[in-house]
């Protein structure tokens, strides 16, 4: 890693942040956080209401990133091997083999549209494919793309008739982003983008698989101190009960986060340090991306849940609470 | 090695102004653990007088002050300790980050000690950097020391009690020290008549001693002891060593350990002269407990001596001059040792040393000196007596009486922690209050010896001129009586220990006419002569 490149990365981020914004209006946290997961490589859960551009944030950030992309509409009566591929019979020369057809798993970044709706088979499908970047089928193991990265999306209004995502999947998501209503001036300008006659701006390729790789590979040498990465745990710890001094954990938390959260926040940090310009971790990167790494790996008893009790309110009383 | 100097110097200074801020920290919580102590102490004191001890105070809240101090100054921090510091006003986790990462070399630490460099100089910790002073503790430290500092001056009885014991304990501990000098003195001596028993008796005074809470318990225990040493070393020199005390026993004699120039002067006292017979009712007494000698010897011859004496009380012919010669044939078979002397004489300047403290101790609640305000004749019984008072050495009060109360000081003026005040009529013990309250080594004469002569009888010397030109014993003897009288009436009076009393009851008593004024003493005499 040269200093060149750790040096070029602020600029490449913030190049590939202006390009997506330019698209999406109005939910520039959301770019933000979403862009930090993508040089992390992690897969994020986006949860918003229809129309909120769930699908040409992805889109565009496939553009962007000059990646394959591949949207996947999850429905209940989707299979598993209508994502992950099948094997296919085809005939040459007068003989028949069975060809392994990839699916559409098998592309750069990838949109699980409303991710709810398809059953826990196909969901599961999703795991291995998230967790372990490959995909089993049979006895063979097909490597996914170096760059890889899972856009799920789900809807909080409509859930009858859909399959919550287990916790063992949500923990595979390094960031859950709840995407809300933009502004009156992001209102207007989408109106003038869509409707109008002002031509919105394509989506140029600003960064490739490889400058990607280099990002990612700056932000794991980015230093963060004893006190910040303790700091991490010591959050994480205080989501689990039994560890916890917090008077509302204690009594409406089921479960806290795991080991996958601590990572999710120390990478997320140290990507945000180096996107910011400083070639440091701080407590507060970390505190900053407490909600959108460690909310959906909180889970709440039912009288908590009943009496409306929100897990964000939770972790920013913990943020506020530990040192 | 990318370790920067820079920083490096920003974290050390950092560091010690820390360790200031943690030492003038640890003084203020000094300070209130000192509060307390001396309140604690200060304010039990009131109630329990045991606790009292200003030493334990005042030493305590030292050691937990300087306890505090010393234990912040071998806690220096460390330069996490100030990186953290640091961080805090403004560096956001980057001096602890290059603490840790300082040994490292890669592009990526290069970029961050550049980039903290700048911030350094910018943010500027060290200078932004106050020392904060816990306000609260403080003020806990102000309102504890004053309110604890206060509380010791708040009169207490008891602790003015506790106070004075622990004095009185003091001075009877190096008096208890005498006895013990005393006692390795007897065990070097070559020979010493009776050497057991005084040891027991020495050491049995010690014991009182180390159990008397005051001086006059302690003065009686030395006279206790002195008596007990004298009568022993008489008693175990043979049945003759007894006799003149035995002989004695029911008349007026005081018997206070006496030895026999104190007996001669008792005897001469009672018949003013060596050749005058004893009062009838002496010689009728005395007579009763020779008999009685008599009989305890059973079948043992009687001595020449004894037998003598028996027909001179029979006739009723005992005169001083017989008593002094039976004596001397006492002495024969056995006196008082000079060793016992000495060591009785040492036990009576112990014994006067004690009576002085608590004359002195007496004085400080009567608020002046009895003997002193009657020597100078303040009361209105006392027109007869004047004392002409030098400047600390000896005064004599000249009355119209011719009385002469001497005062002998060491030095400080009037009473001193070792004068005591004798009756001028006892020479002996003149003398030895006069070496008893001199300063060691002092070579001074002494005007007491001075009126003393070589038979040390003042009595003899002091003559009043008056008396003589008057020349009867018929208005001396009123005038006697007179100021005995008025003397005692003012003495009663007074807030005087008993012993003292004593003392000045027994001088009245010894009161005679005859003596002569000192020369140069006499300046007021003359108006007392006009009234005589």
């Amino acid at each position: 890693m040269s200093l060149e490149e750790i040096q070029t990365f602020q600029k490449m981020f913030r190049m590939i942040e202006q390009e997506v914004n330019q698209a999406v209006i109005g939910q520039g946290k959301i770019v933000h956080d979403l862009l930090l997961a993508a040089v992390a490589g992690g897969n994020v859960l986006l949860e918003g209401a229809p129309g909120l551009g769930k699908t040409r944030l992805a889109k565009t950030l496939a553009a962007a990133l000059d990646v394959s992309y591949a949207r996947i509409q999850f429905t209940p009566d989707l299979m598993p091997t209508d994502i992950t591929g099948t094997m296919v019979a085809e005939q040459r020369n007068g003989e028949i083999r069975f060809r392994f057809q990839k699916g559409p798993l098998f592309h750069s970044i990838i949109l699980a549209d409303e991710i709810n709706r398809a059953s826990p088979k196909t969901q599961s499908a999703l795991l291995e494919a998230m967790e372990e970047k490959t995909v089993t089928i049979g006895n063979e193991t097909y490597v996914l793309p170096h760059v890889f990265f899972v856009l799920a999306t789900q809807n909080p209004l409509e859930m009858e008739g859909t399959f919550p995502l287990p916790e063992a999947q949500l923990d595979r998501f390094m960031m859950k982003l709840k995407l809300t209503m933009p502004g009156m001036e992001a209102l207007l300008h989408v109106l003038d983008m869509t409707t109008g006659q002002y031509e919105a701006p394509s989506t140029r390729k600003v960064l490739n698989a490889q400058q990607l790789q280099q990002m990612r590979q700056a932000a794991f040498s980015t230093p963060a101190a004893e006190e910040v990465r303790r700091y991490a745990v010591r959050l994480v710890m205080e989501t689990h009960p039994e560890h916890s001094s917090s008077e509302l954990v204690r009594k409406h938390v089921i479960s806290g986060a795991s080991l996958r959260g601590a990572q999710a926040l120390l990478m997320g940090a140290k990507i945000q340090a180096l996107a910011a310009g400083r070639y440091h971790v701080t407590r507060q990167d970390i505190a900053n991306l407490a909600i959108p790494c460690l909310s959906h790996r909180l889970f709440l008893r039912y009288p908590g849940a009943a009496r409306q009790v929100r897990v964000e309110d939770i972790i920013e009383q913990l943020v506020l609470k530990v040192e | 090695m990318p370790r920067d100097e820079y920083i490096d110097r920003a974290l050390s200074r950092m560091r010690w102004k820390l360790w200031q801020n943690r030492m003038v920290q640890a003084m203020c919580v000094g300070a209130v653990a000192s509060g307390i102590w001396i309140l604690t102490i200060g304010g039990i004191s009131l109630f329990i007088p045991l606790l009292y001890s200003g030493t334990k105070a005042w030493v305590g809240s030292a050691v937990l002050f300087g306890g505090s101090l010393l234990y912040s100054a071998c806690r220096r921090p460390s330069l996490r300790d100030a990186a953290i510091c640091g961080d805090a006003l403004g560096m956001e986790d980057r001096l602890i980050t290059y603490l840790e990462y300082r040994h490292c070399d890669s592009p990526m630490i290069l970029l961050f000690i550049e980039e903290t460099k700048k911030a350094l100089s910018v943010v500027q910790p060290v200078a932004h950097w106050h020392m904060c002073l816990n306000k609260k503790w403080l003020t806990y430290a102000v309102i504890l020391l004053l309110v604890g500092i206060s509380a010791w001056f708040v009169p207490a009885p008891a602790r003015e009690a506790a106070s004075d014991r622990e004095k009185i304990d003091k001075r009877i501990q190096a008096e208890r020290e005498h006895v013990q000098k005393l006692r390795n003195d007897i065990s070097a001596a070559a020979e010493i008549h009776n050497i057991q028993q005084m040891e027991k008796t020495l050491a049995s005074l010690q014991g009182e001693l180390a159990h008397s809470t005051s001086y006059q318990e302690a003065a009686k225990a030395v006279a206790d002891a002195k008596k007990a040493i004298v009568q022993g070393n008489a008693q175990g020199s043979g049945p003759l060593a007894s006799v003149a005390y035995a002989m004695l026993q029911g008349t007026d004699f005081p018997d206070t350990g006496m030895s026999r120039t104190e007996m001669m002067q008792w005897a001469r006292s009672l018949t003013g002269n060596d050749q005058v017979p004893f009062p009838n009712g002496v010689q009728q007494k005395m007579l009763q407990n020779v008999e009685k000698i008599k009989k305890d010897l059973n079948s043992s011859p009687v001595p020449d001596a004894l037998q003598s004496a028996y027909e001179q009380l029979q006739n009723h012919q005992m005169t001083p001059s017989d008593l002094e010669k039976l004596l001397d044939v006492q002495s024969q078979v056995g006196m008082p040792a000079p060793e016992t002397e000495k060591i009785a004489g040492k036990l009576e300047q112990i014994q006067e040393r004690l009576l002085a403290l608590d004359a002195t101790a007496s004085e400080g609640k009567a608020g002046e000196t009895p003997v002193s305000s009657l020597a100078f004749g303040n009361q209105s019984g006392l027109t007869n007596g004047e004392q002409v008072h030098t400047n600390g050495t000896e005064a004599i009060a000249a009355g119209g009486g011719g009385m002469q109360v001497r005062q002998s000081s060491n030095g400080t003026g009037g009473f001193g922690s070792a004068g005591q005040h004798k009756p001028a009529t006892h020479p002996h013990n003149m003398v030895k209050g006069e070496e008893a309250t001199r300063l060691a080594g002092t070579s001074s004469p002494s005007l007491l010896r001075g009126s003393l002569g070589k038979e040390g009888d003042i009595r003899e010397r002091e003559a009043v001129n008056v008396w003589a030109e008057s020349g009867g014993s018929g208005p001396l003897g009123q005038a006697w009586a007179t100021f005995q009288k008025n003397g005692m009436e003012y003495v009663n009076r007074q807030d005087i220990p008993l012993a003292r009393e004593q003392v000045i009851e027994h001088y009245f008593a010894q009161l005679s006419g005859g003596k002569e004024r000192v020369a140069g003493r006499d300046s007021n005499v003359s108006k007392n002569v006009s009234h005589d």
